[in-house]
């Protein structure tokens, strides 16, 4: 294979300078970011060097630097800078001298190319088989902002950006205590990702963190673009529409879950970081629940679980009580239903699935358009498309209202894909509906607790929070007791 | 292999287990209320009131139609007439969401009303919660009046006899549960709303009282005023008025009822029953005209005024009633409750039991309140 030939050279820098040239020009062939350039120093500019870096991992300042460095460096070694020599220049460094800006030591080409792509500037020099090679890398980044996705009304606006130390950096400043392990690993191959693990010893659940290190030692070769390649080449179960792991921009989530046991997965580029294993209840959290008084965010998580299974479940329900149980609808309901469905040609099911459809074309639609844009799509979709659809006879008012509100309360969710999750189950559960009423529905609500109660993530079970011998499920599951109880089960056992 | 037979056998608990009768609201047509009648040579007529569904698709729907049809069918049985009613209509008809029954008071005279009704008790369709009424003439008549403020005529029917028996205790809220349940208690005395309506009017149904029922046939048909009363005795009193004479005087003075609760009990002396009709009642004062409440002997006489006149309503409806020997208050079960024996007799024997019993009524009230108004008439200075 071509790609791992480039990544593994083995060759050790020539002592020529002549030869080490033409290997890099070679090497970086059409490759017209990559500066090359020969210069002199010494007396008589008899002195030659190479000097290779990546123009646009490098600011032009920074490459200033490189200069002063030269010229900072004979102070220690030769008295006059201009009589400077590769001899002197190598034994100053041989030996580990102090100069202004760290610089490390190459000696094959292996680690001179891995430099180079991480915004190192490299020197080489004649008679000399090592190279030198200083950081001066500096890509730009968007600053430190609040996430769009996590607004919170009470709490740090700070999020994650698009730079792993500075990330590191933000969450460092959160837990400052030597047991916040982060661990660094690297892929081989093109994108050379550099991504890290963290974790809180004495916190995390050492089995887990065994399995979690055997699954992370797994990726090597891969590609790895964003955390989330991550998230899916370790996760449990691919067919499943429950998340197995949480994403989160906020430092300040990122930290609270350590604190919980919970591992995180960075990485440079991307300032998406995983929190693993995430569990069914950990889903209906929000940072704010912990920002706000308890007995509002209580309120407001049991809005969120009715939302779920109404979101999971309303399309079904009123498809088994139109089509199995009309008994069971209030007569004054019913003859409201009677007007509405009258005239409409198609089955309840069949209705639904149309106006299901709508929605979530306008849906995917929106979030491709342009923020200017987008407004018109819910105009359109609501107003005319809803409207239209009425008048047309293509579906009853009160099935707008069902779908309006299955789509409005899968939002509810504070994590979009677990939201997905109900809207991916909602559609198996409508056919079980219009087949076999109730008793479908009830049989689709067991299907899926069956699941759920198999499902494991990380050792971890999914429903492990549901168990009896849990507190974890009454203090921060339904319910969010008050920081006293909830921190002191998390501490010392004692209340403050 | 062996999971795919095991696949197989459990899908088909599934497939196999009757759970299968899908039908989409549009292939159903609603029961909203029935109607029976007898025509002249015995068979039955039945009136079916169906709920018409106005569709509201754009503009075509907002003309305003009648929300209901009606069906007749008539055939020797009830059941063979609901039955008929299928090769009317091209749907099927659901009678899950029946308010109300009215049944004519002819019919009610001729056969018992439980022979009549055996249809909705037995299939599992019809609630029990459905309300039933009898009707002075043709009950087919009444379903096609035009409801005041709800969307049938039926709704408005089971409204009215629920709310009248709730706030002026003037006729009781029967169902086809308290209805099955009294028919089959030892005396089978049975109360089922009487409905009238004038002839010459438009939207005029009312409920005039209330119709006793024995083995199922109309015995007596009672005024609202005696209603009133009977609901008393009986424990069922929730909000009503209570009418007090002045005295010598035309005007009456009002009270209204808050709460009530009475007490009975029965004893035997000897060969004598005496039967103990003890009604509490909180009242508030609703209209004054001859009394003036500033000390407490005042109040006390106010109280004993009202006691009096509760106790004459009550034994008046009694005495009526014991001259055409009717147990209207079903006495007969609270003598085979505590008697078993005696009640035995009494049946074997056939002793006109309610005529002897010895009645004593002794209402006790307290009025609680005089309102937002100083305790005297209002137009007095």
């Amino acid at each position: 294979m071509r790609s791992s030939d480039t990544a593994k050279i083995e060759i050790s820098i020539y002592k020529n300078l002549q030869e080490n040239e033409e290997y890099i020009r070679s090497l970086y062939k059409n490759c017209d970011d990559i500066k090359i350039r020969n210069f002199q120093f010494g007396r008589n500019y008899k002195q030659e060097a190479l000097v290779v870096h990546c123009d646009s991992l490098i600011q032009e300042e920074k490459s200033n630097l490189l200069h002063t460095i030269i010229k900072d460096m004979p102070d220690f070694e030769a008295a006059l800078s201009l009589s400077i020599t590769v001899e002197q220049i190598k034994n100053f460094f041989e030996n580990k001298g102090v100069s202004s800006r760290p610089v490390m030591l190459l000696k094959n080409y292996n680690e001179l190319n891995a430099n180079i792509v991480n915004g190192h500037i490299v020197l080489l020099f004649d008679k000399w088989n090592q190279a030198l090679s200083i950081d001066a890398s500096s890509v730009e980044k968007r600053s430190v902002a609040e996430p769009q996705n996590e607004v919170v009304v009470v709490g740090p606006r700070e999020g994650t950006i698009e730079n792993l130390q500075k990330n590191l950096g933000l969450i460092r400043s959160r837990l400052k205590t030597p047991d916040l392990k982060f661990c660094f690993k690297q892929t081989e191959n093109k994108s050379n990702t550099k991504f890290v693990y963290g974790y809180l010893d004495g916190t995390v659940n050492v089995q887990m963190l065994e399995e979690f290190e055997r699954r992370i030692n797994k990726i090597n070769k891969e590609e790895i673009l964003e955390t989330s390649y991550i998230a899916e080449l370790i996760e449990e179960s691919t067919i499943t529409p429950f998340p197995q792991y949480r994403f989160t921009e906020r430092p300040d989530i990122a930290a609270a879950c350590l604190l919980e046991g919970k591992i995180i997965i960075l990485m440079e580029g991307t300032g998406t970081i995983v929190i693993c294993p995430g569990l069914f209840n950990e889903f209906f959290q929000s940072a704010s629940d912990y920002y706000q008084r308890s007995i509002f965010s209580s309120t407001i998580r049991l809005v969120r679980f009715v939302g779920f299974v109404l979101s999971l479940a309303l399309p079904s329900i009123y498809i088994a009580l139109t089509t199995f149980h009309q008994e069971l609808i209030p007569t004054v309901l019913l003859i409201a239903l009677l007007d509405t469905r009258e005239g409409i040609p198609f089955p309840a099911l069949v209705e639904a699935l149309i106006m299901l459809f709508f929605f979530e074309l306008l849906q995917e639609a929106g979030i491709r358009l342009p923020k200017p844009i987008g407004s018109t799509v819910s105009i359109v979709g609501a107003l005319i498309i809803g409207e239209a659809s009425i008048n047309a006879g293509l579906a009853s008012p009160i099935m707008i209202v069902v779908i309006g509100l299955t789509g409005i309360a899968s939002f509810s969710i504070p994590y979009y894909d677990f939201g997905f999750a109900a809207r991916l189950l909602r559609i198996p559960l409508m056919f079980l509906a219009a087949i076999m009423g109730g008793f479908g529905l009830f049989l689709g609500f067991i299907l899926i607790f069956l699941h759920l109660s198999k499902l494991r993530v990380l050792t971890e079970p999914y429903l492990g929070t549901f168990t009896l011998n849990s507190t974890s499920l009454l203090k921060d599951g339904f319910f969010r007791v008050s920081l006293k109880k909830l921190l002191r089960n998390r501490n010392t056992g004692k209340e403050f | 292999m062996k999971k795919f037979i095991k696949f197989i056998l459990a899908s088909s608990l599934l497939f196999l287990s009757g759970c299968w009768d899908h039908s989409e609201l549009t292939e159903y047509l609603f029961v909203q209320s029935i109607a029976i009648d007898q025509n002249k040579d015995g068979t039955i007529r039945l009136t079916t009131q169906f709920y018409k569904p106005a569709p509201k698709i754009g503009s075509a729907g907002s003309g305003g139609g009648e929300s209901f049809f009606s069906l007749e069918t008539e055939a020797r049985t009830l059941f063979e007439a609901i039955r008929d009613v299928t090769i009317h209509t091209g749907r099927k008809a659901n009678w899950g969401h029946v308010r109300f029954i009215v049944i004519s008071e002819r019919i009610a005279k001729q056969h018992s009303v439980g022979e009549v009704l055996d249809f909705f008790y037995r299939d599992h369709e019809p609630r029990l919660l459905t309300g039933v009424g009898i009707t002075k003439g043709t009950a087919a008549d009444y379903l096609n009046e035009k409801p005041h403020v709800e969307n049938t005529v039926s709704e408005q029917l089971n409204e009215t006899t629920k709310t009248g028996s709730k706030f002026s205790a003037k006729t009781y809220p029967a169902n086809l549960f308290t209805l099955g349940k009294q028919l089959h208690n030892e005396v089978d005395t049975a109360y089922v709303p009487f409905l009238k309506k004038e002839k010459e009017m438009v939207n005029s149904i009312y409920v005039d009282g209330l119709t006793i029922l024995q083995k199922g046939k109309i015995k007596t048909i009672i005024s609202n005023k005696d209603t009133k009363a009977l609901m008393l005795t009986l424990n069922e009193f929730q909000f009503g008025i209570i009418e007090v004479e002045c005295k010598g005087q035309r005007p009456e003075e009002t009270f209204e009822v808050i709460e009530a609760h009475t007490k009975t009990s029965l004893s035997i002396k000897g060969d004598e029953i005496h039967y103990t009709i003890k009604p509490k009642i909180q009242a508030s004062i609703g209209e004054l005209e001859c009394t003036n409440l500033k000390t407490a002997p005042q109040l006390e006489k106010l109280n004993e005024r009202i006691e009096n006149q509760i106790n004459k309503n009550i034994t008046k409806l009694l005495k009526k009633s014991q001259k055409k020997n009717l147990d209207v208050i079903g006495l007969g079960n609270d003598i085979y409750k505590s008697e078993p024996q005696l009640w035995a007799r009494i049946k074997k024997e056939k002793i006109p039991y309610f005529q002897r019993t010895v009645f004593h009524v002794k209402a006790n009230v307290n009025v609680i309140n005089t309102g937002t108004d100083i305790s005297k008439p209002f137009h007095q200075k």
